[in-house]
């Protein structure tokens, strides 16, 4: 592996000096009358804005260099044929190899990908159908009417967010619910309301051993036994697993033709497109499934063959590693002006944040410089009413991304709601602009006079954003919209030399949580998990050897627990 | 059963004193063939391919049959293609009266010219004397009829909804009905349809009056007919859980004379044509009206569940693994003696069934050419000639429609002590006593 950091290439040291320099939207716009036309591209059926970025031609340039000098296309080509770029964990992270069309051919390590791909989707395919249908029968022999899918992280936050963004699409009467919390709120309040016999549950991980997930799964369980059918019916009858460790789900219960595949080269955070969206395509049916798989490989084909100057993930990633890297921004809000996009932000805060918030490089070098920002998100008109304080008048240099579709509510006769889409979309571009250009946003009125409230109302601007206009949500242009994030992810991960397909940084806690769990005083009949056994006998000697915060906060719990 | 058909003649040159029946459907030919018999010459206007279709799903209907083809021969029944306007129909001037099937006239007649459907305005414009009734006979919304009535420029209009006509006696229940009802336009003027007055005469309950009433009557008798079904079968449920024979519950209940004692039999719920195209139709026009409908609603969600309610006792038999099994299925039609397999639980219970690959052996000979047009290509569908044929071989039976005349082969069951699902509560309690093996009934088991 090459040991040169990013940081000591030529394009990356000029790259600094370029950022020195003051930048001002207000004066690249007043440069450059074509600004606008320059610093915008369409495809894909999307509209990317990103004139409002502090950066010029020559920034955008160096960026390419540099792109190049990281050898953005060789990466790209290596993820693309399967080898192992996860390094840490000498794993491939073929993705993109779950949406490839039936007739694309990828063998890797001499299995033939697509066919395993196929295979898994068409054994979904099937469930699917089944359950839609009315044949999948619970243990008194009714039809299923509640789907839960039990996962969390990568087998919670994209499903959710599908499932909400393409809820128009949703054509069965089945209501789907996601469960992925480990403290149990989320299932406790939702099993109050759903009955056994016709509720069916997707168990969701990887490992399948997520305490979270298997916790949750747990419960469910335990709530069907109650019902006296024998646990066998119940186990065959009210649980699908979806795991790469078929072992485990085996050895839970669950039977092999209702268990589904993932493999260890699918990150969890990536696996939407897998058996993962099953609940998904519970919903929608596998029709529309196949239509967001084809658009997010319209994407990857895209992002592989696009030059860079017309390529979308890649001109999202070098913006997003410039304003990190060298303007210094820490922060980036990610901002749908779309009820159904509400998910998207808290998706992205796992698909980001764990994939590139890490600090050391592929060789296992401390990085020298800031990778990824802080990220968050809401639907834009809602946090207009909630951080956007932050972002004109706050002392913080935050990045946007403000996502919307042009075209909404057009077959409805409704025009109140037309309207309301105009709306949200007026304010969109609004605060892109207010954010860009602060006070100069507004022209100046010829009789203003100046008040002693000037002062708390002036706004600074320069704020850089991106503007991302979807022609319209479909099943297709939502699924090319994650795939774009994805490879964003990918481009920022190929410059700062940064595996963004492992997550060591989420193990430890893990850990800890086994061995302070053992001093939690239950009273309770459900026994520990395995692993809680196992650090209970060790945790019982060091007890003390907890931090003394610990200790007091254990002592305050047990104390309310035991009264 | 074969059509004889005339090629088109010129309806303007007709023979007086026929009567013109427009429709394919039983209801069409049963008045056809009652016309004939009440001393009529019949011109009967019908797609043929519906035509045909009708006679051949009706066999069982033997009565019927036999007058229908004796008729044809002695050309007292003459057959013509369905018009493709209305106006040709209406040229035919020397009619003694039209009565028209509503859901059998086609699509393009129903178009609508300004805000009349096509064919009525081709009434009022056709040279037919004012004084020929026009009879109007079938389902629809509510005030359909009265509407066309008021539409058509002539004063003696009238409806006859069938509900008289059982399937099996199609042609004695309407010679000789239980109940006649007549809406009329003008008000009494049944005495303006002579040919009616003989079966008006032979009702046991006859009511006439004005046109709108006589369709809402027909749609509240239907339905209650229909909530009575599903009273009893949500009973049934509770009657499998109390231990209670629902049967012996319905001949108690009809000892009441508050209740009376029809449809009171909890089953697999109602089908045929007739119930089902009610209830749409009802529920169509409270959703047009935006009048709540919660009981209706409740009648057919009870009905369409209570269809595959002996599956689920099948599945609970055998605790879900159900997989590759074989049954014997005795009856499809959505009542024994049809051979109409229309809204019946045999097609949600074989889908079912097939969907786990269960081979299922068949033995309804009535219904067996339906079955099988319906499901050419199931190789999991087997026809079998005698009822016992498979039980052997069956790991359970299933019993959908048996006729009440035929003794069910007890013996036969018990040789191979095949759990009995019986959807139809065919068994007596007797006979469910002498039952070896173990029984399931509709709110009754063994």
């Amino acid at each position: 592996m090459d040991k040169t950091l990013p940081n000591q290439l030529p394009q990356w040291q000029r790259l600094q000096q370029l950022a020195q320099q003051p930048w001002s939207i207000t004066e690249l716009f007043a440069k450059d009358t074509h600004r606008s036309t320059n610093f915008s591209l369409s495809a894909q059926g999307m509209f990317f804005d990103y004139s409002k970025q502090c950066l010029d031609e020559s920034v955008k340039a160096e960026l390419f260099e540099l792109a190049k000098a990281c050898r953005l296309p060789q990466k790209l080509a290596a993820l693309y044929q399967g080898d192992k770029v996860n390094t840490s964990e000498k794993r491939a992270a073929l993705h993109t190899a779950l949406r490839l069309p039936k007739s694309a051919r990828l063998t890797v390590d001499g299995v033939d990908v697509v066919a395993e791909v196929h295979d898994s989707l068409a054994k979904a395919e099937d469930l699917v159908d089944r359950i839609r249908s009315g044949l999948w029968r619970g243990y008194s022999g009714k039809a299923i009417t509640d789907v839960v899918n039990i996962g969390v992280g990568g087998s919670d936050l994209g499903p959710v967010m599908a499932n909400t963004a393409l809820d128009e699409w949703a054509d069965s009467n089945i209501r789907v619910h996601f469960v992925s919390n480990m403290d149990g709120t989320q299932l406790g309040s939702l099993l109050d309301k759903l009955n056994p016999e016709t509720t069916l549950f997707i168990i969701s991980s990887k490992s399948f051993g997520t305490v979270d997930t298997l916790s949750n799964a747990q419960t469910a369980r335990a709530w069907l036994l109650t019902t006296g059918a024998s646990p066998a019916t119940l186990l065959r009858r009210h649980f699908i697993g979806i795991s790469a460790n078929t072992e485990r789900v085996s050895a839970w219960g669950i039977a092999k033709e209702h268990q589904l595949k993932l493999w260890d080269w699918v990150g969890g955070r990536f696996s939407m497109w897998s058996a993962i969206g099953l609940a998904v395509a519970i919903r929608i049916g596998m029709p529309r499934f196949y239509e967001m798989l084809a658009g997010a490989h319209a994407m990857d084909e895209h992002f592989k063959h696009a030059d860079f100057e017309h390529n979308l993930p890649v001109l999202l990633g070098l913006i997003g590693v410039w304003n990190s890297s060298f303007l210094g921004i820490n922060a980036h809000t990610v901002l749908p002006y779309d009820g159904r996009l509400k998910y998207f932000p808290s998706y992205l805060t796992q698909l980001e944040m764990e994939s590139n918030g890490k600090s050391v490089t592929h060789g296992g070098q401390p990085v020298p410089y800031a990778t990824c920002p802080i990220l968050w998100g809401e639907i834009g008109s809602n946090a207009q009413h909630a951080f956007y304080q932050l972002l004109h008048q706050g002392t913080q240099k935050v990045s946007c991304d403000f996502i919307a579709c042009v075209n909404y509510y057009q077959s409805r006769e409704a025009d109140e709601l037309k309207k309301q889409h105009a709306l949200s979309l007026a304010n969109c571009l609004a605060q892109s602009r207010v954010l860009a250009f602060g006070n100069d946003a507004l022209a100046a009125k010829p009789d203003q006079v100046a008040t002693e409230l000037d002062k708390f109302k002036r706004y600074r601007g320069n704020q850089p954003s991106t503007t991302l206009l979807l022609d319209e949500l479909t099943p297709a242009s939502f699924g090319a919209l994650i795939a774009l994030y994805e490879h964003k992810v990918f481009v920022m991960a190929s410059i700062w030399d940064i595996n963004p397909f492992d997550q060591w940084g989420v193990e430890m806690g893990k850990q800890v949580a086994n061995e302070v769990f053992a001093h939690i005083r239950l009273d309770t009949s459900v026994a520990s998990d395995a692993a809680a056994d196992d650090a209970h006998k060790q945790a019982q000697l060091a007890a003390e050897a907890f931090d003394g915060s610990t200790q007091a906060l254990l002592q305050h719990i047990n104390q309310q627990l035991d009264s | 059963m074969a059509t004889s058909t005339h090629s088109p003649a010129d309806p303007s040159k007709a023979v007086t004193d026929h009567c013109v029946i427009v429709g394919h459907s039983i209801d069409a030919i049963t008045t056809a063939t009652v016309m004939v018999s009440l001393g009529n010459q019949v011109c009967l206007y019908a797609d043929q391919q519906a035509l045909q279709h009708t006679l051949e799903t009706y066999t069982f209907e033997h009565q019927q049959q036999a007058l229908w083809q004796l008729y044809l021969n002695q050309n007292s029944i003459v057959v013509q293609d369905m018009p493709q306007l209305a106006s040709q129909l209406f040229s035919d001037t020397k009619a003694s009266f039209y009565w028209l099937f509503y859901g059998d006239l086609p699509s393009s007649w129903h178009a609508l010219d300004g805000v009349q459907q096509a064919w009525v305005s081709q009434l009022n414009d056709s040279q037919v004397p004012s004084q020929t009734p026009v009879i109007f006979s079938g389902i629809s919304t509510l005030g359909v009829f009265a509407s066309l009535a008021k539409q058509c420029q002539r004063p003696w209009v009238y409806y006859v909804p069938f509900v008289f006509l059982q399937d099996g006696s199609a042609y004695p229940s309407m010679l000789s009905p239980k109940l006649w009802l007549m809406g009329e336009k003008t008000a009494d003027s049944i005495d303006k349809v002579a040919v009616l007055q003989p079966l008006i005469a032979q009702a046991q309950q006859r009511y006439i009056s004005d046109i709108a009433t006589i369709e809402f009557s027909r749609s509240a008798i239907m339905s209650m007919l229909a909530t009575r079904v599903s009273f009893m079968n949500e009973w049934s449920r509770l009657a499998d859980q109390q231990g209670v024979d629902i049967l012996e519950v319905a001949n108690i209940m009809g000892l009441d004379t508050r209740i009376g004692s029809s449809y009171l039999k909890a089953g697999w719920g109602f089908g045929g044509q007739t119930l089902p195209a009610e209830i749409s139709a009802l529920q169509q026009t409270l959703q047009n009206t935006q009048v709540e409908h919660r009981l209706m609603q409740a009648v057919n969600i009870i009905n369409d569940d209570q269809k595959e309610l002996i599956f689920r006792k099948f599945w609970q038999h055998f605790d879900g693994a159900i997989e590759n099994k074989q049954v014997s299925i005795w009856g499809a039609s959505y009542k024994a003696g049809s051979g109409r397999t229309s809204a019946s639980a045999i097609h949600p219970l074989l889908r079912l069934l097939w969907s786990y690959n269960i081979t299922t052996h068949i033995y309804a000979l009535e219904a067996q050419s339906e079955l099988a047009s319906l499901y050419p290509d199931q190789p999991l569908l087997q026809f079998i000639d005698s009822a016992t044929d498979k039980l052997a071989d069956s790991d359970a039976l299933f019993v959908l429609s048996w006729p009440s005349t035929k003794r069910l082969p007890i013996s036969a069951i018990n040789e191979v002590v095949v759990p009995v699902f019986d959807a139809q509560n065919a068994f007596a309690k007797t006979q469910v006593a002498a039952l070896v093996g173990t029984y399931q009934g509709i709110g009754r088991s063994k």
